[in-house]
């Protein structure tokens, strides 16, 4: 139980998680209206429901494996600078993600390495923004209360989306569960 | 033959029994065949070998002024040669479902990525027809072929995966969703994990773009820089492969495979990217062009330059497989299967550098990307046999079936090769169809659709801005550049036009709402 309470509450949790879901259940609806005339020429309707169930059921597996990363994070800083600054610390975590991946799907799409040493770099390059960014928001939040009101403000207001996204992956998730299981 | 059903076979069975009642109404017997090999042809295997993307007019034994292809030419000595062989669409999906079909694409209905044969016409496929004379074997490299191989996996004794033999795994619809294949290559390998398009995960898809390109790394290493543009890939997913591992791959295979069989191997090379191993990269550094042609106006209107540059990576790439291909040849002539076994050579759909249009993935509908190769080597032949009739990809399967002394169903429309009982062909008409953006479920609308008939070629653009006229007419014969288009003046002309746009009618038919 003790574990436990290196988590952040639920209260705390929501907000971060709600915000993931915004931001890739978005992204995947915009790029699925490209694909939908296509599958509309070549596919049935029924066809379409579970090429859509599979492509939220995804989207809901990767909004939890981001959350369980910032959760890892929360286990590996040090509380005062994270945990209790969860809901802040944890949407800029997301935004750094987003804007990476952003960068990567834009200019990094088929890039292959030379050498081993390279994707290390990498790695190192991602390590160290995420880390800049948390230090450079932790000391503005410190000197200024209301950015961190404002983050968090922000967050909470994505809860309600929790609402429908979290459904639509869940059933989702089931469906694809069921059509590979039986 | 096997001699006891046992789990498996039943359940195959099971889903062949589904199709038999719509089988059963297709399976109305038209042809009497005749002609060769039809007492003992159980005793013989069909190995087709398929390489993607293959245009025969860049291979030595088409005339080619590059020697691209020695070792295809030694195979093509000892074997029957088509010179008029036409693919039935430019690209993978139509094509290779009417090479399995005998159909059309206007029957088949695959007109886009990722489309299945439709359910009516899925029941006649080579698997299911052939599935009584061989155990039958598939495998494949493209991602859309094997949309196909899942579709007919009932009727096969084995399927090899998409990524067997490559360097870096497996699809995702192979390792998370093998029972619900279509749905996941659909949602997963084409849209959410998709490399060559903007995916639609944002956040996984890098991941794994990452873990790839680590495994890349490490192959990179270990072939010692032997693809200094890269290793090749297969197009639509992140896998990479080398062309002497997926030949020796397929060998090792082959060992286990109980005759009589039938192997379908569609490898992807020469599809782009063109990567070929580092010693084929000093190839074709001659000073020998092509023609120049003009730009076409459904064409991306590339330069000439550009286009000769690739137009050589791509007859490296050629030479490159050209060479492995040898290797396989040189195996079934050693274990003597070429000696017991029908091998068929060919493509499912040609490339093209001219007009401004590099690729495939194009409306165009010109030779370099309908012209493929067919060489068949016959057991017991080793004599070449030229053979110069018109014929098209929708001709193998009631050859197939010729070969195994099964009849031909009426719904087929393609007629058995010559040199296989159908010698008088000369005056039969041939088609290809282009109708990727153009739904399933209407009537053809928005196509390019080709008539041939003997040295004649009529293009039909439906439904496309900047096509002149909307019709095109080449003498082949006389002109086999296509670069004089004579819809205007030649008489043949109108005649054809007659004829295929009563065809293009006669198969909307079905598709079109009364009113």
């Amino acid at each position: 139980m003790k574990f436990l309470t290196k988590f952040p509450d639920w209260q705390a949790s929501l907000p971060v998680f709600s915000l993931i879901l915004f931001i890739v259940y978005s992204f995947t609806t915009y790029r699925m209206l490209f694909q939908i005339p296509s599958w509309l020429y070549s596919h049935s309707k029924v066809d379409i429901f579970f090429l859509a169930s599979y492509v939220f059921a995804f989207a809901f597996i990767e909004c939890t494996m981001l959350f369980l990363f910032i959760l890892l994070m929360n286990l590996i800083l040090p509380s005062q600078f994270f945990r209790a600054h969860f809901i802040a610390q944890g949407s800029l975590v997301v935004t750094a993600c987003t804007f990476w991946a952003l960068i990567l799907k834009l200019y990094a799409r088929g890039y292959e390495f030379n050498d081993l040493r390279e994707p290390f770099e990498w790695l190192l390059i991602f390590a160290l923004s995420l880390v800049v960014t948390l230090l450079a928001a932790s000391i503005l939040m410190k000197r200024h209360q209301r950015i961190e009101e404002l983050i968090e403000s922000i967050a909470d207001r994505m809860v309600i989306f929790t609402w429908i996204y979290a459904p639509v992956g869940l059933v989702s998730l089931l469906i694809v569960l069921v059509r590979n299981i039986i | 033959m096997k001699k006891s059903i046992n789990r498996r076979d039943f359940i195959k069975l099971s889903a062949a029994m589904l199709f038999f009642p719509v089988a059963s109404d297709l399976l109305d017997i038209k042809a009497e065949i005749e002609g060769i090999a039809a007492n003992n042809s159980q005793f013989n295997n069909v190995i087709i070998i398929l390489f993607d993307a293959l245009s025969a007019l860049h291979l030595t034994t088409y005339d080619y002024p590059r020697s691209t292809s020695p070792n295809l030419a030694k195979f093509a000595d000892r074997s029957f040669v088509y010179h008029n062989h036409h693919s039935a669409g430019n690209f993978t999906t139509p094509s290779t479902a009417s090479f399995l079909t005998g159909t059309y694409p206007w029957k088949h209905r695959a007109f886009a990525y990722g489309n299945r044969v439709n359910e009516q016409h899925a029941p006649g496929n080579m698997f299911g027809l052939l599935r009584s004379r061989y155990n039958q074997i598939a495998y494949t490299q493209n991602l859309y072929a094997d949309t196909f191989l899942r579709q007919f996996s009932p009727f096969l004794d084995r399927h090899l995966p998409l990524g067997s033999f490559s360097l870096t795994g497996g699809t995702f619809y192979d390792n998370f969703a093998q029972k619900d294949s279509y749905y996941a290559m659909g949602s997963l390998d084409d849209f959410l994990f998709d490399q060559d398009e903007t995916s639609g995960s944002l956040f996984l898809s890098p991941v794994t773009d990452f873990i790839s390109a680590i495994k890349l790394v490490s192959a990179k290493k270990k072939f010692q820089n032997q693809y200094p543009l890269g290793f090749p890939r297969q197009p639509k997913t992140k896998l990479a492969f080398t062309i002497d591992q997926v030949i020796d791959g397929v060998i090792q295979s082959m060992e286990n495979w109980e005759s009589p069989f039938l192997a379908y191997l569609h490898f992807i090379p020469p599809h782009s990217p063109y990567r070929p191993h580092r010693d084929y990269l000093d190839f074709f550094n001659d000073s020998w062009e092509p023609i120049e042609k003009p730009v076409h106006q459904l064409s991306k209107e590339i330069s000439q330059d550009s286009l000769n540059k690739s137009r050589r990576d791509y007859d490296r790439y050629i030479a490159n497989l050209d060479a492995e291909v040898g290797r396989l040849f040189d195996y079934l002539e050693g274990t003597g299967l070429m000696e017991n076994s029908y091998v068929i050579f060919t493509s499912d759909h040609g490339e093209m550098f001219e007009r401004g249009m590099r690729g495939h993935s194009t409306r165009m509908v010109f030779e370099p990307i309908l012209r493929i190769p067919l060489f068949i080597s016959v057991p017991g032949n080793r004599l070449r046999k030229d053979i110069y009739s018109l014929t098209n990809t929708v001709d193998l399967l009631p050859t197939l079936l010729h070969i195994a002394g099964l009849r031909v169903p009426e719904w087929c429309e393609g007629m058995v090769l010559p040199g296989f009982g159908a010698e008088k062909s000369s005056d039969r008409p041939a088609y290809a169809v282009e109708a990727k953006s153009n739904s399933i479920f209407k009537p053809l609308t928005k196509a390019s659709v080709v008539l041939f008939k003997d040295q004649y070629k009529l293009i039909r653009y439906l439904g496309y801005k900047g096509a002149p006229y909307g019709y095109e007419f080449f003498d082949l014969k006389n002109d086999p550049e296509e670069l004089n288009n004579l819809y205007l003046t030649h008489k043949a002309a109108k005649e054809m036009q007659a004829a295929l746009d009563l065809k293009i009618s006669q198969v909307n038919k079905p598709f079109t709402k009364e009113t």
